[in-house]
């Protein structure tokens, strides 16, 4: 080929070559090996988990690690219930009736302070009193939501009976339903409630961010406890085999939820890579995210609360009890 | 080069001749525009064409993602004559876009408006490196599409002493979106080549833009696009004028529709745009210029005036998506040379008219076009386009005279257009209209689960010379008649006959260049892409350049720059593979190469680049707790070029002779702090390799134009802030 060789060209080709040959002597032979696998929900509690892993931020307590998506919380627990899943992030529901089934799961740690909000294409909504009458969209009939609305409605002194509830089978349902106009008001999670506000502006639909239920949980607690709707959960067996596996996890997702935090962009980048949900959608939803990890006993008073609300009404969606002191892993991070 | 620039004295009389703003002052005021205004993320631009391509794409308000999709690899057969055969999209694809933008045709124009928003590359323009791969974007990419509202940039490059800032401004509703952009950039100074030596090298420029869009519901979409842009005391080495002032305003239209009243039509869409160019080039503002023998002040004016537009609907019919729709172009064109009938005037006087250049050239096209695509099973898809277009073209001042010492051609023959044209043409009638009939069809094929994509194309495409090919009148007296350029009225309409045939293959786990899908296992060996394309090209009636010599229709030998029809043969081939080696390291490997043959003349087709190959490499660190970074480097290697067509006297002499091979590398290292201020370093030619590209761009077309060697070893930083 006639190139013109020169001196230079070459010092050129063989500076290249080197730091091809540097670069190649660094991939990581766990790529050919496997250790650990932890499993997310498809929802941006899993972007600290994916920025753990794609640091290895577990090595050298357990290289290798993988992580993989759920689609759904029954796939999750039959999982679980199968033993296929050892390290999984669930709603704190579902993580209390696994733990009261005698899966062995227990809860290492708390991802989120809650990421409900009413999004509504009406203007000049301030407080729950004005849905007196209206259509209300939610998700998940007897589920979180549902149950967080029904107790933020009551703190109001008003009931499902003031308002005209339609349920959806999921967020995304509920959202649609919402920019079709067939109601003005949607209960909905991150990142569902961002989309919706995404969606509207391609659909020429205004949509707002009318309460953040998080502030109005709180107000009704008397002692600021948040919404922990999804957490972290560990398996006993892999407890045992790798002891120091949860005070490190939490310590490391941290750092991760830190970075998720502080770098949205990229975290959606990351995010849209495992979760497959679009950039943009999460770039915008990760500020309402309220991702924060904190141990079992840091946020078991507003699991406590939580998990008593639930029982309220059906304490089958716990396994049939509260969760006992076992179910919260003493951690010390 | 045998002029002798000085910059500081240019500056001083171009600045009292037009009164204009100094340049820290447009900078200024350009970023103070860009923040004054709220702005979205609505459009995004794409390549300017030059025929009748958009010249903006917008989405509903959308900014594009940067990172093209597969089968977009093949848009653009880059470094080749072939600059614009498409490859197979998804959905229906316009029948104007099927015609190849071919180098040869390529007309002189200012520096390009897109893109207007870049930081992985040295700030300003450099038409003096043509590289076929860019760099990585880096951390510029998330950057630049993140979600903030407002951006502010600015850079700094060595080579010419280059400084550049821009801002942005976005605004979203859903009524509407607006976003607003300003760039100002001033290069001070000359650069410094491998060799050594020193390329005058030095402008200002300024950059506006306003986006505005209306969407009243989801089913309706009014749109506005406005931009202003000015270059100012741009020296062109290259040429024996600068480029004293271009200013152009773009202005574009539209709405769609998508909900059509009836079930005939699903989407109407409709837009129009209007571009107004004006340019002036003089030989004595920016380069010194001394009164003397055989020396002469020449001014030339410019000016070109396009309105264009489309209108179209698309249906469907039964498994077929249709569009049908029409599409024009009305091009006003006029210029003119200008010198001093004295001499020897002291100061510039421009008192006489050298060349009428460009005499009121007016050219409309507009025609129906056709589009269908229909999927023949679940992996087999067909799209078929089919297009007519009516030209008219004419010039309308075609007996205007040269004065003075231009006033003829030869003795007692006024230096007329159209004297000119009969002079080397004949008879020549100057209105002329033309039929033009294309079509393309393209069948893809998908296996291994969409992971091998094949495809196959035919087309059959006409184009029509433009106002250059067919009206250019730069007259001489006859003792410079090689310096002629002589437009050619009657040339027929070239027809291109296409065959084209590819594959891209993904890896089970490759999503993009430094983007591997996740899942349960990491198999970082799937995490890869290799694509490759052939084309081919028969082209009857190519027009081309060249040099009269008493060729088939041409009655001179004086060696002047004419235009003809010949036959002419174009063969591209390109290899490219991609491979996230790790999460964290990814390298590309690309090859392309070109051939054109003239086959009318049995000679190399000019304007053909040599074998080039590019090999980068780039490491990535995007999971930082301050944010992201990453180092690499592209090696370049070009071959030398030999078969060119560089001899007027035997040829076209549009090549400026043989180009040596040359090897580059570019090394580059980024950061950015949580996903808000970033930071980009770049050393280009690290070894200082002494290079010029064969096929450079050009800002002047002349009949002398001298190839420019590259910037030597250079520096430059660029930053970011969003908010």
């Amino acid at each position: 080929m006639p190139f013109a060789i020169t001196r230079r060209s070459v010092l050129g080709g063989l500076a290249a070559g080197a730091t091809v040959s540097a670069a190649l002597s660094g991939i990581p032979s766990r790529a050919f090996a496997q250790s650990l696998q932890l499993f997310g929900a498809p929802i941006g509690v899993s972007l600290p988990l994916a920025h753990l892993v794609d640091r290895n931020g577990l090595a050298p307590l357990a290289d290798n690690a993988t992580l993989t998506i759920w689609r759904s919380p029954d796939e999750m627990r039959a999982g679980v219930v199968s033993g296929e899943i050892e390290l999984t992030t669930s709603p704190a529901p579902t993580a209390a009736n696994l733990y009261n089934r005698g899966t062995g799961m227990r809860l290492a740690g708390v991802l989120t302070t809650g990421m409900l909000y009413l999004m509504t294409t009406r203007d000049g909504l301030d407080d729950l009193s004005g849905l007196a009458g209206q259509r209300v969209l939610v998700p998940f009939r007897g589920d979180m939501p549902d149950r967080v609305f029904q107790l933020l409605l009551r703190a109001q002194g008003m009931s499902l009976d003031d308002l005209d509830v339609q349920y959806t089978a999921t967020p995304i349902e509920a959202a649609q339903l919402l920019l079709a106009g067939q109601a003005e008001f949607a209960v909905l999670q991150e990142p569902a409630a961002t989309a919706s506000i995404m969606r509207g502006l391609a659909q020429s639909v205004p949509v707002v961010r009318a309460l953040d239920f998080q502030e109005l949980y709180a107000e009704t607690s008397g002692a600021a406890l948040d919404i922990p709707m999804a957490v972290l959960i560990l398996q006993d067996g892999l407890r045992q085999r790798l002891p120091d596996l949860p005070n490190r996890l939490v310590s490391e997702l941290r750092d991760s939820t830190a970075w998720v935090t502080n770098n949205p962009a990229s975290a959606a980048w990351l995010g849209e890579d495992y979760l497959g949900l679009r950039q943009p959608v999460l770039e915008r939803a990760i500020p309402f995210m309220n991702l924060s990890v904190r141990t079992p006993a840091q946020a078991r008073p507003s699991l406590e609360r939580l998990y008593a609300t639930l029982a309220e009404e059906s304490a089958a969606l716990l396994g049939g009890r509260l969760p006992d002191d076992d179910f919260y892993l003493d951690l010390q991070v | 080069m045998s002029k002798t620039y000085s910059a500081p004295h240019a500056s001083v009389r171009v600045a009292s001749r037009r009164a204009s703003c100094g340049r820290t002052d447009i900078l200024a005021l350009g970023l103070a525009a860009a923040l004054a205004a709220s702005l979205p993320a609505g459009v995004a631009f794409a390549q300017e064409s030059s025929s009748g391509t958009p010249f903006f794409q917008i989405q509903n308000g959308d900014v594009q993602p940067s990172h093209t999709s597969p089968i977009r690899q093949f848009e653009a057969v880059r470094g080749a004559g072939l600059d614009g055969a498409r490859p197979p999209g998804r959905g229906v694809q316009p029948v104007t876009n099927f015609l190849p933008r071919l180098r040869q045709h390529r007309d002189s124009r200012p520096l390009p408006i897109a893109p207007l928003f870049q930081f992985d590359r040295a700030p300003g323009d450099m038409p003096y490196r043509t590289d076929n791969i860019r760099l990585p974007g880096g951390w510029g990419e998330t950057l630049r599409r993140n979600a903030d509202p407002f951006k502010v940039a600015g850079g700094y490059a060595t080579p010419g002493d280059t400084v550049e800032g821009l801002g942005q401004a976005t605004l979203r509703r859903p009524e509407g979106y607006a976003r607003a952009f300003a760039r100002g950039v001033d290069a001070r100074d000359d650069f410094e080549d491998g060799g050594g030596q020193q390329v005058p090298f030095e402008y200002t420029r300024n950059s506006q833009q306003l986006v505005l869009g209306w969407t009243p519901s989801a089913d309706f979409e009014a749109f506005g696009v406005f931009l202003r842009d000015d270059i100012d005391d741009d020296a062109t080495p290259s040429s024996r004028l600068d480029n004293i002032e271009t200013n152009r305003l773009v202005g574009r239209l539209g709405f769609e529709l998508r909900d059509v009243p009836g079930d005939a039509l699903s989407r109407v869409r409709a837009e129009v745009r209007i571009r107004d160019a004006e340019r002036l080039n003089n030989n004595f503002d920016v380069r010194d210029f001394t009164v003397g023998p055989g020396a002469r002040r020449i001014e030339v004016e410019n000016e070109r005036f396009f309105v264009d537009g489309r209108l179209f609907g698309d249906f469907s019919a039964g498994a077929f998506e249709n569009r049908l729709g029409i599409d024009w172009i009305v091009e006003r064109r006029d210029g003119e040379r200008l010198t001093d009938l004295n001499a020897a005037s002291p100061e510039p006087q421009l008192d006489g008219l050298a060349s009428p250049l460009f005499p009121d050239i007016a050219v409309a096209e507009v025609g129906p076009t056709f589009e269908t695509a229909t999927s023949l099973s679940e992996d087999d898809h067909l799209r078929f386009g089919l297009g007519y277009r009516f030209v008219h073209a004419n010039a309308q001042d075609t007996d205007r005279a040269g004065q003075g010492p231009f006033a003829n051609l030869a003795p007692g023959l006024p230096a007329t257009a159209s004297n000119l044209y009969d002079f080397y043409y004949g008879a020549t009638e100057v209105e002329q209209t033309d039929h033009l009939l294309s079509a393309r069809a393209v069948y893809q094929h998908e296996v291994l689960d969409d992971r091998l994509t094949l495809f196959g194309e035919l087309a059959r495409t006409d184009r029509a010379a433009d106002s250059k090919e067919r009206y250019w009148a730069g007259t001489t007296p006859p003792p410079q008649a090689a310096n002629r350029l002589v437009g050619n009225p009657e040339l027929d309409p070239e027809r291109h006959y296409q065959v084209a045939t590819g594959f891209i293959f993904d890896g089970p786990d490759w999503i993009d260049f430094g983007r591997v899908r996740r899942g349960g296992t990491t198999i970082l060996p799937g995490a890869w892409q290799l694509s490759g394309a052939l084309r081919f090209s028969h082209v009857e009636d190519f027009i081309t350049r060249d040099s009269a010599r008493l060729q088939s229709g041409v009655l001179r030998d004086d060696g002047a720059l004419i235009f003809r029809n010949v036959d002419a043969n174009l063969f591209t081939a390109e290899l490219d593979g991609q491979w996230n080696v790790t999460t964290n390291l990814s390298a590309r490997a690309n090859l392309i190469y070109s051939y054109g043959q003239n086959s009318s003349d049995d000679r190399p087709l000019y304007g053909i680049a040599p074998l080039e190959g590019n090999f980068l490499l780039d490491y990535s660190d995007r999971l930082g707790s301050f944010g992201t970074w990453s180092v690499g480097g592209k090696l370049r290697l070009v071959a030398d070029q030999t078969r060119v067509d560089d001899n007027a006297a035997t040829g076209s002499g549009f090549d400026e002779g043989d180009t040596d091979g040359f090897a580059v590398l570019d090394l580059y290292a980024d950061a950015q702090l949580y996903d808000r201020i970033g930071l980009r370093l770049g050393i280009e030619n690290i070894f200082d390799s002494d290079y010029r590209e064969h096929v450079a761009r050009h800002t002047l077309d002349s009949r002398q134009r001298e190839r420019i060697s590259a910037p030597g070893r250079s520096l430059f930083v660029n930053a970011i802030v969003t908010f």
